[in-house]
């Protein structure tokens, strides 16, 4: 019985060694070409397997870095439910600003403007993919 | 990543080992520096970051330093008089610990690579650490507002501890703590490898290796992309997640619990409450699991009539259980997202929807089948249990434990999730998202069943059982 389980033992490596060298050899080539982008916002763009995204998560990091600059003390981050994988990006490059996030729906920057406000949010990072990154400030009323 | 980032993170390694190994003079006592030793002192160190800023919580305001000053603290035994025994085998165990432990420093490796990508990292145990390291504690009043329900506040503080000791350190927010989580899976590797080496000298550099390769647990990444809204979760050691943390945890529980059933001693189970305790603010999961399993092997004490070892065994699961209620109360103000208040929600949630037993069922026998994912891990229970039916008069208490702590955790699983209120009751997704995680947590067991496969096989063949 002890040979029986040094077989299902070498088995058991072999089939695991076998699986690194696909499974792993994928992950290697995938996460060298990850490590290849120049900057943050392309190393996540190719993880999420979409480059289109680049250019807004790059834009994202550079609004998140201003508003803890601002000493924001929450923003209001507004997209579309197909990119709603922005959120826990931005919760996580924001803190300690908080980010509270919504859909926009049909609103417009008035409208957003004002649930900012009652949210107790200084800042709407509005996000609309034909147009990028819409900065709203509820103190001047308006946006760049 | 900065050459910064990269020794705040092996500064936090080395104080969190640091203070185990400190702790360790006192509690247990280890010839040499072997793979074990190294896995249980970093256990150890965490545990008791953890348990001691839980503490900190109750008693003292909150203070950043708080997160250095406690491992700083247990180190500080280091310079106490030795009470070690005399120096054993070390060296030698590290020789065949080498091809599990290349496989951690492949990970390692891998975690170099990104940064923080994955969705439960980024809006909870990163956050967490974040706001640990700002605020100088694990539950800020701010974060009380219903509107921080999403980071889920209440989740418990050894990994945002240790991520918020590598930020105090120096590290970013994102590649530098990375580093850290492969350490993990070395430590839990070492102590496999221990365990192992007592049972199946000859097979256990490889069995460790085999179990290493695991593939969800040593480099295999996730992604799942909901339709219309992509989301991404993570999976396995190189990932900022408290997944692979808690496997280490429970882990390091069972086998010194397991020593603690060998050799009744009074510091053995302090160690063991330590480490349970550890396990249960690890995650969610482990406040419900350490104590059990500590209450398994308990009742289990008690039934053999080992009455020498009920005492031991007592002291461990209050560890465990005095830690999981500790941080219940300490979190009870922390915002609660809808459906996912499994405690509250009570065992009448399990039979209310007993009809998705058996969609749970069939969708856990998948899982366990997917050689893609996991080889042939889970084949291992079913051959030992074959193996153990055969021979199940020779089988004593510490083999048998392994084999019911996997079957208790199982049984959480499945009743997890026919309670969940998740999305609406979305069972089946939340399995898809989280039962790989989940089974990570317990993995380890199926090597320690493994590992006793050869002495059973011995047995068989009318050669006398080891002592336990």
């Amino acid at each position: 019985m002890r040979r029986a389980l040094g077989v299902l033992l070498a088995a058991w490596l072999a089939l695991n060694a076998w699986l690194l060298a696909h499974q792993g050899g994928a992950r290697v080539r995938e996460d060298r070409a990850v490590a290849g982008e120049p900057t943050l916002g392309g190393k996540h763009a190719r993880i999420l397997g979409n480059p289109e995204l680049l250019q807004p998560l790059d834009e994202l990091l550079r609004l998140a870095a201003e508003s803890r600059r601002r000493g924001d003390d929450r923003v209001l981050l507004v997209t579309p439910p197909q990119f709603g994988l922005l959120i826990p990006l931005a919760r996580h490059h924001l803190f300690p600003v908080q980010v509270l996030d919504q859909v926009p729906g049909e609103r417009g920057a008035d409208a957003l403007l004002e649930e900012a406000r009652r949210v107790g949010a200084r800042t709407v990072l509005w996000f609309r993919p034909a147009r990028g990154w819409t900065t709203l400030d509820t103190r001047s009323e308006r946006g760049s | 990543m900065s050459l910064g980032d990269g020794a705040a993170s092996v500064g936090a390694v080395a104080l969190l080992l640091a203070a185990g190994m400190g702790l360790s003079r006192w509690l247990r006592p280890q010839a040499g520096f072997g793979p074990e030793v190294f896995g249980l002192a970093f256990a150890t160190g965490a545990a008791w970051l953890a348990s001691g800023l839980c503490l900190w919580e109750a008693i003292l305001p909150p203070a950043r330093l708080a997160v250095i000053l406690l491992p700083a603290a247990a180190a500080g035994l280091l310079v106490l008089p030795s009470r070690s025994r005399p120096a054993g085998p070390g060296a030698a165990e590290w020789l065949g610990f080498l091809p599990a432990a290349a496989v951690a420093l492949f990970s390692l490796w891998l975690a170099a690579q990104r940064p923080v990508w994955n969705v439960d990292a980024q809006m909870r145990w990163m956050l967490h650490g974040q706001w640990l390291h700002e605020y100088g504690t694990a539950l800020p009043e701010r974060v009380q507002d219903p509107s921080w329900a999403p980071a889920h506040p209440a989740y418990p503080p050894l990994v945002p501890a240790v991520i918020a000791l590598a930020l105090g350190l120096g590290s970013d927010r994102d590649f530098g703590v990375r580093l850290l989580f492969p350490w993990f899976l070395l430590a839990m590797l070492g102590i496999v490898y221990g365990y192992a080496r007592r049972r199946a000298p000859r097979a256990a550099p490889w069995l460790t290796l085999a179990f290493a390769l695991t593939p969800c647990l040593a480099y295999l990444p996730r992604y799942l992309r909901e339709p219309g809204a992509p989301a991404t979760t993570g999976l396995g050691s190189d990932d900022p997640m408290a997944d692979v943390p808690l496997s280490l945890m429970l882990t390091a529980t069972s086998v010194v619990f397991l020593d603690l059933l060998a050799e009744p001693r009074r510091r053995t189970a302090l160690l063991c409450a330590l480490l349970g305790a550890g396990a249960a603010l690890t995650k969610q999961e482990g406040m419900a699991f350490a104590p059990l399993m500590l209450l398994t092997g308990l009742v289990a004490c008690a039934i053999t009539k080992q009455r020498e070892r009920v005492a031991g065994a007592a002291i461990a699961f209050a560890g465990a259980a005095g830690a999981a209620v500790l941080w219940k109360l300490l979190s009870a103000r922390m915002p609660v997202m809808p459906g996912e208040d499994y405690v509250g929600a009570g065992i009448s949630a399990v039979f209310s929807h007993l009809d998705r037993l058996p969609a749970v069922l069939g969708r856990l026998a998948t899982e366990m089948t997917s050689f893609a994912l996991w080889g042939p891990l889970w084949l291992v229970p079913p051959l030992w249990l074959a193996v153990a039916l055969v021979r199940r008069r020779l089988l004593s208490l510490p083999q048998l434990l392994p084999a019911l702590w996997l079957l208790l955790a199982l049984g959480l699983i499945v009743a997890a999730f026919l309670a969940t209120g998740w999305r609406d009751g979305s069972y089946a997704w939340l399995m898809d998202v989280s039962l790989t995680r989940l089974l990570i947590h317990h993995a380890p067991l199926c090597a320690l069943l493994a590992a006793q496969l050869p002495e059973l096989a011995r047995a068989q063949r009318g050669l006398p059982r080891p002592v336990d």
